[in-house]
């Protein structure tokens, strides 16, 4: 492996890597805006321009040194470009010397030459790489006195995206973009010198599954996005880590919350599973079940409607009914949707407490979704670990195949569902009235919540702790983002700033708490109900009890799947090679 | 332990012991304030006008457009009392974001102007209004209704600002 000396310390990297990948391997910065890791280098912004040098060589081949023994460096006269220079045994970098810091100041001007004023404005001030570096390697003032080039601002680029020429610097990462990873390739550079614009060819639009992730890569405002545009400063916001619920993919993510509700996703890099990207059906869905038409509190079966009732009291009327029925004659059904933890509580409530093998859940597979980058046909996040952690109908037992011919001769008379996918699968809907008894872990108000006798509020993804476990049967950690009246006293300091801050008699924090509950404690308390006691006191307690009991989950704690970023099934003692995570520009909270 | 020395100086004598010379220099004191000039004022009736240098309730500038402000945030974030919520939303002017929402809480403000100071468009500007009576916790959160004062009445605010800010 070639070593290099980068500011007097000496690194290794493998042979190939460019002056800026060996730097941020080791976990140094060089300045730049149009370099990105899974881009290829197109070295047009110049802002990672650093001197580089070779140890001076005498006739016979050997290192010139000089009288203190250290070897001379002959520099190449002008300065080169970190992202496009291949790294060479015993070459020399500085990037804080004076000529260098000359040169970012100069590229700073340039760039700042036509760049608007924009930033009370503009979206991305605050987590914005031109104002960073505007800050870091700036003089903060300009000598241009002259008009700035003014180009066209409100530019539809597609469905999703918007175009501001003017806060454009030009870096072509989102042409990079749409060339190598969303192999779309619509945008180009047209004109030169000042006059340089990105356009759509004729007839085009920016409307690939993919396209948002412009907004991302972006170093400036540039690119906005249609679905968020000003619904709220960054820094007004807080980022915590999810894993995407839109396919099996498993993304993982960062909920933007303001105001007890998720205002946007933006995808959190994992080089070993979505690296820097996720698609636009995950952002753009994937957050309005969360914050619209939520069923709030638990309600129970009055006549003909559902009324609001104390978590207490549904549980004891949840017993009662339940203890009508024989153990065979209950089904419970569980998601792929709800995290291992809840799944695993049910298995064994149904095990335990019901005695009861009639334990399945639905799938949901959409050929049409599926492709060959991120998006998988499976549409359900955590399938797998579902099966994994007992989702799994006994012998002889009733499966979802089954189950409607089953509901149909009265062989199943009641039916316990978490989730509320089952609206999807049409026949077993139409039998819905045969049952004496459904009772439904519910997010939202659907067909299906109508016809429930009773109602448990469940959280969502967005507000618990727990695992999900994606296709490449890969475990990964979610973290609660809203606040509950159950989590409230856990999220402290992972709230954003005006919810942290905000006393009982602000207009903000007039939002109604929701009194859900996640779905393993629904069900621990029910089978307190049943006089059954199980002592889990957080999720972390179940999925402990889940590695003890699970040879395939054996050795994993929801600290070691934060630290390497998810664990395989089964290989929890050999978990992927840390990397370092290159993130391009990121929004520092206070 | 003796703290009082008491000794024959510190001791009052008779005149001292007696008062009397100290009422009438009291007296000649306060009959001395009949013949000065006043400076008590009449106050609903008689209204102060305060400097260009005063900090008053704080407002936004109206000009004829409508409003300066492009709910930027930075004063709700610079506030160190949270009194200011900003809901920005877009426009089809030529500066695209604007207020939907600006509300000040004037219970919570605490009249330190550095949401005038940070303001990048000197939208907000501390007013000459002292006259702040609130007779609910509601009524004392103020929205773009009562906030927006046309930019002739703000002159002298702004004046000062363009001089010393």
């Amino acid at each position: 492996m070639p070593s290099i000396v980068i500011d007097g310390q000496k690194i290794e990297a493998a042979a190939g890597k460019t002056v800026i990948e060996a730097a941020y391997d080791n976990g140094m910065q060089i300045t730049h805006f149009c370099w990105h890791p899974e881009l290829s280098v197109s070295g047009n912004c110049r802002m990672c321009l650093v001197e580089i040098g070779m140890p001076k060589r005498m006739p016979d081949g050997s290192i010139q040194n000089d009288n203190e023994g250290n070897p001379v460096i002959s520099y190449f006269p002008k300065l080169q470009i970190a992202c496009a220079t291949a790294i060479a045994d015993g070459m020399h970098v500085n990037t804080k010397k004076d000529n260098v810091v000359k040169a970012q100041e100069a590229v700073m001007e340039f760039l700042l030459i036509n760049h608007p004023l924009d930033c009370p404005i503009c979206d991305e001030a605050g987590q914005c790489k031109l104002q960073e570096y505007g800050y870091k390697y700036s003089k903060g003032e300009s000598r241009f006195d002259e008009e700035k080039e003014h180009a066209p601002k409100h530019q539809s680029w597609g469905p999703t995206v918007m175009f501001d020429a003017e806060r454009c610097i030009k870096c072509s990462r989102c042409i990079r973009f749409g060339q190598e990873v969303a192999k779309q390739d619509v945008l180009t550079f047209v004109n030169r010198g000042d006059h340089v614009k990105i356009e759509l060819f004729e007839g085009t639009q920016l409307d690939n599954p993919y396209s948002m992730n412009v907004i991302d890569i972006c170093p400036v405002g540039a690119l906005t996005s249609k679905d968020f545009r000003f619904k709220s400063r960054v820094w007004d916001m807080s980022f915590n880590d999810s894993i995407c619920p839109g396919c099996a993919r498993g993304c993982n993510i960062k909920l933007g919350v303001r105001n007890n509700e998720i205002l946007r996703i933006e995808p959190r890099t994992n080089p070993h599973v979505n690296k820097y990207w996720m698609c636009d059906y995950g952002r753009l869905t994937q957050y309005k079940f969360v914050n619209e038409d939520r069923v709030t509190e638990p309600m129970i079966r009055w006549k003909d409607g559902l009324i609001p009732c104390s978590w207490d009291e549904a549980f004891a009327k949840a017993e009662e009914s339940l203890k009508k029925f024989k153990p065979e004659e209950i089904m419970f059904i569980g998601s792929g949707r709800t995290a291992n933890e809840g799944n695993y509580i049910l298995g064994k409530f149904a095990r335990e407490v019901i005695h009861s093998e009639n334990i399945d859940l639905f799938r949901d597979i959409d050929e049409s979704f599926g492709d060959d980058f991120l998006k998988v046909s499976d549409k359900k996040p955590n399938h797998y670990g579902a099966v994994e952690v007992g989702i799994i109908p006994g012998k002889s037992a009733v499966t979802v195949q089954n189950l409607h011919e089953k509901m149909r001769y009265k062989n199943i008379k009641a039916l316990y569902i978490i989730t509320d996918q089952i609206v999807q699968f049409r026949p077993i809907l139409d039998e819905l009235d045969d049952l004496e008894l459904l009772i439904v872990h519910a997010y939202n108000h659907t067909p299906l919540t109508k016809k429930a006798d009773i109602l448990f509020a469940a959280s969502t993804y967005a507000e618990i702790e727990g695992t999900y476990v994606n296709i490449d049967k890969r475990v990964q950690h979610l973290a609660p983002a809203l606040v509950t009246a159950e989590n409230m006293r856990f999220m402290g300091m992972k709230m954003s700033r005006l919810d942290k801050f905000g006393a009982s008699n602000d207009r903000w924090t007039q939002h109604k708490l929701r009194k859900t509950l996640p779905h393993w404690k629904i069900l621990v308390r029910l089978a307190e109900q049943f006089n059954v006691k199980w002592n889990f006191k957080s999720s972390k307690d179940v999925f402990k009890e889940i590695t003890e009991k699970i040879p395939a989950f054996a050795g994993m704690s929801y600290k070691k799947l934060i630290e390497y970023q998810g664990l395989t099934l089964g290989k929890a003692d050999q978990p992927d090679a840390k990397v370092i995570n290159y993130e391009s520009h990121v929004m520092k909270p206070n | 332990m003796n703290i009082t020395k008491n000794t024959e100086n510190e001791r009052m004598n008779f005149w001292e012991k007696i008062y009397l010379p100290e009422i009438a220099r009291g007296m000649g004191l306060t009959l001395r304030q009949v013949f000065k000039p006043k400076f008590t004022r009449q106050y609903p009736e008689e209204v102060w006008e305060p400097e260009g240098s005063y900090r008053g309730r704080r407002v936004l500038v109206q000009e004829e457009e409508g409003e300066r402000c492009v709910a930027c945030g930075l004063c709700s974030r610079v506030c160190p009392a949270l009194a200011i919520e900003v809901q920005a939303s877009e426009t089809e002017k030529e500066k695209e974001r604007y207020p939907l929402k600006f509300e000040i809480n004037m219970l919570r403000c605490i009249f330190c102007g550095f949401c005038e100071e940070v303001c990048p468009e000197e939208a907000i500007v501390m007013s000459k209004d002292y006259h702040l009576v609130f007779q609910s916790q509601e009524e004392a959160i103020l929205g773009k209704d009562k906030l927006l004062v046309p930019i002739a009445k703000l002159q002298d605010r702004l004046e000062f600002l363009r001089q010393y800010k």
